[in-house]
């Protein structure tokens, strides 16, 4: 193995390992733009140059390796190669790269929504010069709309073929391509195909600059006042792993803080979903804009839903499930392992059934390509979280039609559900107006999965867990809370202090989950930071 | 500790002459008195009112381009620089084919929260933000003191009335900062023309 120092720290180097990786793996930075760890490496950007003794120019570091040499060639008698990452050369080529980089450059940073986690920006003020020397007319080609959901700001583009790499090997749809040489160069897709896949939204966490623009999110927000919280996609059951950034707005007068999910990023596993989500689970919250939220819990009087309190709703609940005739509980491939453990024993306790509601089945998806190591595939299963409710609940499948025969029906939220004849009596625990909910007899409010904490099983057994992001509008309350008092109120102890109670106690009841690690789950999960993943 | 008990009297006058107080009384009269020939050390405000210098920081104004548009572009660079957490912006999406496509469909200063240090002046890319020589407010309620968007323009709009110099009371301050140890003249001229590289 090659041994190299790196300033002043001396490593040994796997054949093949590039000198950026190498120098990453100890703690060194180097500003790069074109390199991503998922795409081909080109290193055209430059930008990672270093220093290497005996190179006779700075060599870049994302896509340079290092050789056993002969004795005679060692450096110090015993170095493969010795890098500088700091000398006078490497600042001059850094300054010069991104002087080359600015002269087309707008700068409108004032009107562009990458600025604050924009690489360009992060660069030119630790490495690049303060001063332009340019004082030719700047080239300022056109933008233009590529599709359902991105823009392109042309002028903004630094060349580094992130985006068109992404097309060519990771969806293999190959709509963005580079048009044009040297001065003129700039991304473009061909007429009449425009930049529309399923995955096409991380072309904008990939671009490092302002230059690619989501739709959804333009303007919404500076992402210095954002706050991340990472979570798990509900899109499928491939459960990829997110990063909530919401933003609490101040209104001056009423002091009152509304927070929402200002955009979905996702978060790097490489065992679930590697650096990237689908569409469907990106924009899954802008789709939930248009729907009715349930915000205070209802009763139907007379045949007609009357909003009422917590108590007296749960009140009505407690009365209809004792009520007698064959209780079931429907559990739900929506709702978290918690949720679904803690109806299992609520059932349990009061001598009523379970059962869990069957997730929407869509298309499967893969995206294949000879050049991606992971091809990326969206589930057919609809839902997060089917494999975990059918756990907890000690299921092998839904047995939904049976169990909507029965006298007394406590459903738990599934908006997919198309039920056709109402249960005598039929309590649903939902988010959103749906079929259940408006044949509902009682009708309580519950959070969705960005205003709960709770754990995810995914379609290879993974647990993985999601955390509270934002409020719950009006009373709506997190489904383990209603449960809980929906047990009190049929007599039942019930109590737990948060949700990690609830999966510290399923781990230790459900076989299964014995290997899970609560306190590895449960780590602090929520921050405000400097450095967003590029 | 022990307390201790100390008789302090009243201070009295050499002779009971001065103890009747009458001619202490026309003494002090004579020093007002006096005073109506001197030079006068105050305005008299409100007839009179101080010409305040160019920088003077006083009520916000959100100034407007040659088309009578505000310059803002919503980028919330103020509302960062704010130590009082009184801006309140919301960009809106003046279109894709307008050059001025992010603009704020709301713009909000609580002036009765803002501390009047100006750094939102100092921070604005675009000169939109700026400050009067307006300080004398005064309102009903909480909420009146507010100021949306259309009332910061209004306030440019009254103001430019009265100096319709503006911008060139700008180039005064520039000339000052200028001539202080604090500013090189290249940060002026990049302040004069905007900006950037
Ligand atoms: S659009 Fe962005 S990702 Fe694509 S080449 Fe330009 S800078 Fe790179
Ligand atoms: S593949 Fe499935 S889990 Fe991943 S982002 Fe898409 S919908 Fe969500
Ligand atoms: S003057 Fe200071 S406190 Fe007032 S709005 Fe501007 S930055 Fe905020
Ligand atoms: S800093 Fe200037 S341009 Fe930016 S939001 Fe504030 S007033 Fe508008
Ligand atoms: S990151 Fe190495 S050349 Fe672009």
């Amino acid at each position: 193995m090659p041994l190299i120092k790196i300033d002043d720290q001396e490593l040994e180097i796997a054949k093949g390992e590039t000198i950026f990786n190498a120098a990453k793996r100890i703690g060194i930075e180097i500003p790069y733009y074109c390199y991503h760890p998922g795409l081909k490496i080109v290193a055209s950007c430059r930008m990672c140059l270093v220093d290497m003794v005996g190179a006779p120019k700075p060599v870049p570091a994302c896509s340079t390796t290092v050789m056993d040499m002969p004795e005679a060639r060692k450096v110090d008698g015993k170095y493969d190669a010795v890098i500088s990452t700091t000398n006078e050369r490497v600042l001059t080529a850094r300054k010069a790269v991104l002087e080359f980089i600015l002269l087309n450059h707008p700068i409108d940073c004032p009107i562009c929504d990458k600025a604050g986690e924009c690489k360009l920006q992060d660069y030119s003020y630790e490495h690049g010069n303060h001063d332009s020397r340019f004082i030719e007319t700047k080239r300022i080609p056109e933008k233009k709309d590529l599709g359902p959901s991105i823009f392109l700001y042309t002028s903004r583009c630094i060349m580094c073929s992130r985006c068109v790499r992404f097309t060519q090997e990771i969806t293999g749809t190959e709509e963005l391509k580079v048009r044009n040489r040297g001065w003129h160069s700039e991304i473009d897709v061909a007429p009449g195909h425009p930049l529309d896949n399923k995955m096409m939204g991380n072309v904008v966490d990939l671009c490092p600059v302002g230059c690619l623009i989501d739709k959804h999110e333009r303007f919404e927000g500076r992402v210095w006042n954002f706050v991340h919280t990472e979570s798990v996609c509900p899109g499928c059951s491939k459960g990829c792993n997110t990063v909530l950034d919401t933003m609490k707005h101040q209104k001056l007068n009423l002091e009152e803080l509304v927070d929402t999910v200002y955009r979905v990023r996702p978060r790097e596993n490489m065992e679930v979903n590697q650096w990237w989500i689908c569409d469907d689970g990106r924009y899954l919250l802008e789709g939930n804009k248009d729907r009715k939220r349930l915000h205070f819990p209802q009763i139907r009087v007379n045949g007609s839903m009357a909003e009422v309190s917590w108590k007296a709703s749960l009140e009505a609940a407690a009365e209809k499930i004792k009520a007698g005739g064959k209780v079931v509980f429907v559990g739900s491939p929506y709702a978290s392992n918690e949720e679904n453990y803690l109806l299992g024993k609520l059932a349990k306790a009061v001598g009523a059934g379970v059962d869990v509601s069957k997730p929407l089945m869509g298309e499967m998806h893969t995206f294949k390509t000879e050049m991606n190591k992971y091809p990326f595939t969206i589930e057919s299963e609809k839902a997060p979280n089917f494999r975990g409710a059918k756990d907890v609940l000690g299921l092998s499948s839904s047995n939904e039609e049976a169990s909507l025969s029965a006298q007394t029906v406590v459903m738990l939220g599934n908006d997919h559900l198309n039920l056709q004849k109402k249960p005598s009596t039929l309590i649903a625990i939902a988010s959103f107006e749906n079929a259940v909910s408006k044949l509902a007899d009682v009708v309580l409010p519950a959070a969705i999965f960005t205003e709960t904490s709770g754990t995810f099983t995914n379609k290879d057994g993974r647990v993985q867990k999601f955390n509270k992001a934002v409020q719950s509008p009006g009373e709506a309350k997190a489904v383990w809370q209603i449960l809980v008092d929906l047990a009190q109120a049929l007599g039942q102890d019930f109590y737990y202090e948060s949700v990690g109670a609830i999966t510290k106690e399923m781990t230790e009841q459900i076989s299964v989950y014995k290997t899970v690690d609560v306190s590895a789950l449960f780590a602090e999960t929520s921050w405000v930071d400097e450095n967003i993943i590029a | 500790m022990s307390i201790t008990v100390k008789n302090v009297s009243l201070p009295r006058g050499k002779s009971w002459i001065d103890n009747t107080y009458v001619i202490p009384v026309f003494k002090g009269l004579m020093l007002t008195f006096r005073h109506l020939f001197k030079r006068k050390d105050v305005l008299r405000y409100p007839e009179e009112k101080k010409v305040l210098p160019p920088n003077y920081r006083g009520l916000h104004m959100l100034t407007r381009d040659d088309q009578g548009r505000e310059k803002c572009v919503a980028c919330e660079m103020c509302s960062t620089a704010c130590p009082a957490d009184c801006i309140r912006i919301v960009a809106g999406d003046g279109g894709w084919e307008d050059s001025r496509e992010k603009h704020p469909v709301e713009f909000e200063i609580d002036e009765l929260r803002c501390i009047f240090c100006g750094m939102c002046v100092e921070a604005c890319p675009e000169d939109a933000i700026d400050m009067t020589d307006m300080h004398n407010l005064a309102d009903y309620t909480r909420e009146d003191f507010i100021y949306n968007k259309e009332r910061l323009l209004g306030v440019y709009d009254e103001y430019i009335k009265r100096h319709p110099d503006h911008a060139k009371r700008r180039d005064g301050v520039f000339k000052k900062m200028m001539n202080s140890s604090y500013f090189t003249v290249s940060d002026v001229e990049k302040a004069k023309h905007g900006t950037g590289h």
